[in-house]
């Protein structure tokens, strides 16, 4: 578990094209390249920014990041204000509560 | 000698260029004129050099090495992070000066890292193309503090930089005269949960301790506070306290202030008086 680790993937996803393109078409292939837990693995791949921020990763980091999701800033800011649902699928970042 | 002559205290929001039609013309048009408005002050100074403090957005430099202060001795250009209205091209340095004051700081026990080439980011670029190109397009030194990237430059560090600044230029054996920009937003979230949010009470107070030239009284404001109040940007208040604390004698006078929530951030745009003498620097 690494905080620092985890700075120098998004920081890689930020600026290096290689890094983006790699992730575009395998993001398990192009993470396993890095010291990560299996925990960690799954963070990056599901573009879990609430939990990536709650262990002090920064957050331009992730705004550039996040920009390989292909989704909107208000999608961000949805998905960075709530955690992920678990087995949830690609939509979940709707702050609605179960009734 | 060198001489500081005054000084600025500009944003540098890539939402104007990226997002400019997030907001009205009119309302984008008075943000714009805020920068001509700057840059027909800056030509009033007569400067020969632009001295400007920015901040990296974790894209300049990684975590393979973090500077908490860094000044660019050569040659120049940028910006890394290109956008519309914002092009990417060479930006006049003046190295001797650059060089002269990196010695000056690294000799009076302020540890400073250097670029020997080096392309800005748009923290750099904005105030560069906006303002200094406009008045001459005079050479630019930048300096780069650590605001956005954990750990932050201590802002008792950033106002003693900006001091030994204007030591050096002082002791500079030229008769350049020398303009400083501290290049940031006021309150502004980016990249956090409350992105958007704009604090125009912490605006204003900065906004005041800037035209009492009170470096002391945003030395004093913790971290803490700053974060909580104006937002994790807000910490670029760094950057003002470098500049005003290289202008001799500071004294602000408000030119503008935008709040903007579509471009996320509190706009300020000061123009930092020189009231003082040349003086020797307090340790």
């Amino acid at each position: 578990m690494s905080l620092t680790m985890l700075e120098k993937v998004l920081y890689d996803l930020g600026v290096d094209r290689g890094a983006k393109k790699a992730f575009r078409e395998d993001p398990d292939a192009l993470l396993a390249r890095y010291r990560l837990s299996v925990d960690e693995v799954r963070l990056l791949r599901d573009f879990d920014l609430h939990e990536l921020a709650a262990r002090g990763v920064n957050p331009m980091l992730l705004m550039g990041y996040w920009r390989l999701s292909g989704e909107s800033i208000p999608a961000y800011l949805r998905r960075i204000a709530a955690p992920l649902q678990p087995d949830a699928g690609p939509d979940t970042t709707t702050t609605e509560r179960e009734s | 000698m060198g001489r500081i002559v005054g000084g600025f205290l500009v944003p540098h929001d890539p939402l104007m260029f990226a997002a400019a039609d997030a907001i009205p013309a009119e309302r984008r048009d008075a943000v714009f004129a805020a920068y001509e408005d700057a840059a027909r002050r800056l030509r009033d100074l007569r400067a020969d050099v632009v001295v400007v403090f920015g901040t990296d957005h974790y894209i300049l430099f990684g975590p393979g090495c973090l500077p908490q202060a860094l000044i660019g001795i050569g040659e120049l250009d940028g910006p890394i992070d290109r956008m519309p209205g914002l092009d990417r091209r060479e930006i006049p340095h003046h190295p001797e000066l650059a060089d002269h004051v990196l010695r000056h700081v690294l000799a009076n026990d302020f540890d400073l890292a250097c670029a020997k080439v080096l392309t800005v980011d748009h923290s750099i670029a904005v105030p560069q193309q906006l303002i200094v190109a406009p008045a001459g397009d005079v050479p630019v030194i930048p300096f780069y503090l650590a605001c956005g990237v954990d750990p932050v430059i201590p802002i008792r560090r950033a106002a003693r930089l900006g001091r030994l600044l204007r030591e050096a230029v002082e002791a500079w054996p030229g008769d350049e005269r020398v303009a400083v920009i501290g290049s940031g937003g006021i309150s502004h979230s980016v990249g956090a949960a409350d992105m958007g949010r704009i604090n125009g009470d912490f605006d204003r107070m900065v906004l005041d301790h800037v035209v009492r030239g009170d470096v002391d009284g945003l030395c004093a404001m913790p971290d803490e506070t700053v974060l909580r109040e104006g937002g994790n940007g807000a910490l670029e208040i760094r950057n003002f306290v470098a500049a005003m604390s290289a202008v001799p004698g500071a004294r602000g006078e408000v030119i503008a202030y935008h709040a903007v929530p579509e471009w996320i951030t509190g706009l300020g745009f000061l123009q930092v008086h020189a009231t003082g003498e040349p003086a020797e620097v307090a340790a």
